[in-house]
């Protein structure tokens, strides 16, 4: 299932975040999205997520197909648990020992599993919105800055464990970091500004 | 220490009254007590309080689910909050006695109370659950539209531990009205056999430890069925707050 976006247009008042954008998002690939501030990345991916409406263009390849996402927020609930929140958006058979096993993996301790997410520093919730997307059902996944403020090792972790758990799904990674492009070996995609 | 100034204003209340000498103008605690105790013994006082304990309570309960549910719809839809804004503002409004002899047109005084307690009890609900609804985080509500969350699960761990907290604050304000203004109808409409008649009585023929000891009653129920409720949404909200199994 690749993702095929023709002539993209969408504006906020008199800004423009995308114009008559054209690209193709390959089949069971890792592709990152970059460019700078304001040039609508996270806009592109509220698109493709169904979550705005564009002015005009289309978008062919997402029909039926079901998404699981890290937005550019961490998107938690507060007052509940890490675990708590991944197995919110999970089906049935997706056990806390999974999840568990999956923020481990990242490099998040036990003894924080259990804690109500505000409890948390910005590192541990990023790891916690990460593990959510991975553990979820999903055909394709639209990351947004998935590893921000994760430290180097955590990093290659979290890189890892996504690698590992999207293997054959179609990923849309939008990222600051040429690191992070090269450590996921990722397809490049840049993004001029408006 | 709330004890503490409790007792002092009882004491105020037996030194004021026993420096006036009169109960007719202001029974002492003393009395007031020992009205009370005649009262327990007697059946036609717990049958006043079940008859204005249900029609109050019942008012109350009725305005929670039709609060709740308007301010669902509300929510969803924009024309009715707008339908609904004058309204609520005019109840809000109103003095609570022209509801009351209006409403003694339409109703039998039997049921007055539970229409009254419901018409100053349902914008306190609906305005609060409102607030606390449209105050759910929209970021967590599109999260929950691309996970394809089920609506359970978003009504118990997204929508209810943002709005338990307006309930609270909606049951807060509106458990002490309800009786208020409960009583109040029922002292206009006289229904047989309620506190409001028995309250009435005790004003027409001067039993003025009779009066203190019925408001004494009204206070205590009031005050015991705010409590009991308010200890049911603090569970409710603790035991949400607590759940880490989804």
């Amino acid at each position: 299932m690749s993702i095929e976006i023709t002539g993209l247009c969408k504006s906020f008042g008199d800004i423009t975040a995308l114009h008559d954008l054209t690209l193709t998002v390959e089949e069971g690939c890792v592709t990152c999205i970059t460019g700078p501030s304001g040039c609508g990345k996270s806009t592109l991916l509220s698109i493709l997520l169904g979550l705005l409406q564009p002015d005009a263009g289309q978008v062919k390849g997402l029909e039926g197909k079901r998404a699981a996402a890290v937005f550019q927020e961490d998107r938690l609930c507060e007052r509940l648990s890490a675990i708590a929140n991944i197995l919110l958006v999970c089906e049935p058979e997706v056990s806390p020992q999974a999840a568990c096993g999956m923020l481990e993996r990242m490099g998040l301790e036990k003894q924080h599993h259990q804690k109500p997410v505000c409890d948390l520093s910005g590192g541990m919730r990023r790891r916690v919105a990460l593990a959510r997307a991975l553990l979820a059902k999903s055909d394709w996944l639209a990351l947004d800055e998935p590893f921000k403020g994760l430290d180097e090792d955590t990093r290659a972790l979290a890189i890892r464990e996504l690698l590992a758990q999207s293997r054959g799904k179609t990923v849309l990674v939008i990222t600051h970091d040429e690191q992070d492009i090269e450590a996921l070996g990722a397809r490049h995609i840049r993004l001029a500004a408006w | 220490m709330p004890a503490i100034a409790a007792l002092f204003w009882i004491l105020v209340w037996q030194v004021a009254s026993m420096w006036l000498g009169q109960e007719i103008l202001l029974a002492s605690p003393v009395r007031v007590l020992a009205t009370l105790w005649e009262f327990v013994g007697q059946p036609a006082f717990w049958g006043a309080v079940g008859f204005s304990f249900v029609r109050i309570a019942g008012g109350f309960l009725l305005a929670w689910t039709m609060g709740i549910f308007l301010a669902v719809v509300a929510a969803r839809h924009q024309s009715v909050r707008i339908l609904l804004t004058p309204l609520t503002a005019a109840v809000k409004a109103t003095p609570v006695a022209s509801f009351i002899i209006l409403a003694l047109v339409w109703i039998p005084s039997k049921n007055l109370s539970v229409f009254i307690s419901f018409l100053m009890v349902l914008p306190i609900v609906y305005i609060n659950c409102l607030q606390g609804i449209l105050g759910v985080d929209a970021g967590l509500l599109e999260m929950a539209r691309v996970f394809r969350v089920s609506p359970r699960r978003r009504l118990l761990y997204i929508y209810l531990p943002d709005v338990m907290p307006y309930l609270i604050s909606a049951a807060s304000v509106s458990l002490g009205l309800c009786w208020k203004s409960g009583v109040a109808a029922e002292v206009i409409g006289l229904p047989t056999g309620s506190i409001g008649e028995s309250l009435y009585e005790a004003k027409v023929f001067m039993l003025t430890g009779e009066l203190f000891a019925w408001t004494v009653v009204i206070i205590l129920i009031s005050v015991a069925f705010e409590k009991l409720i308010l200890a049911l949404l603090r569970a409710l909200q603790r035991r949400l707050e607590r759940t880490v199994r989804v």
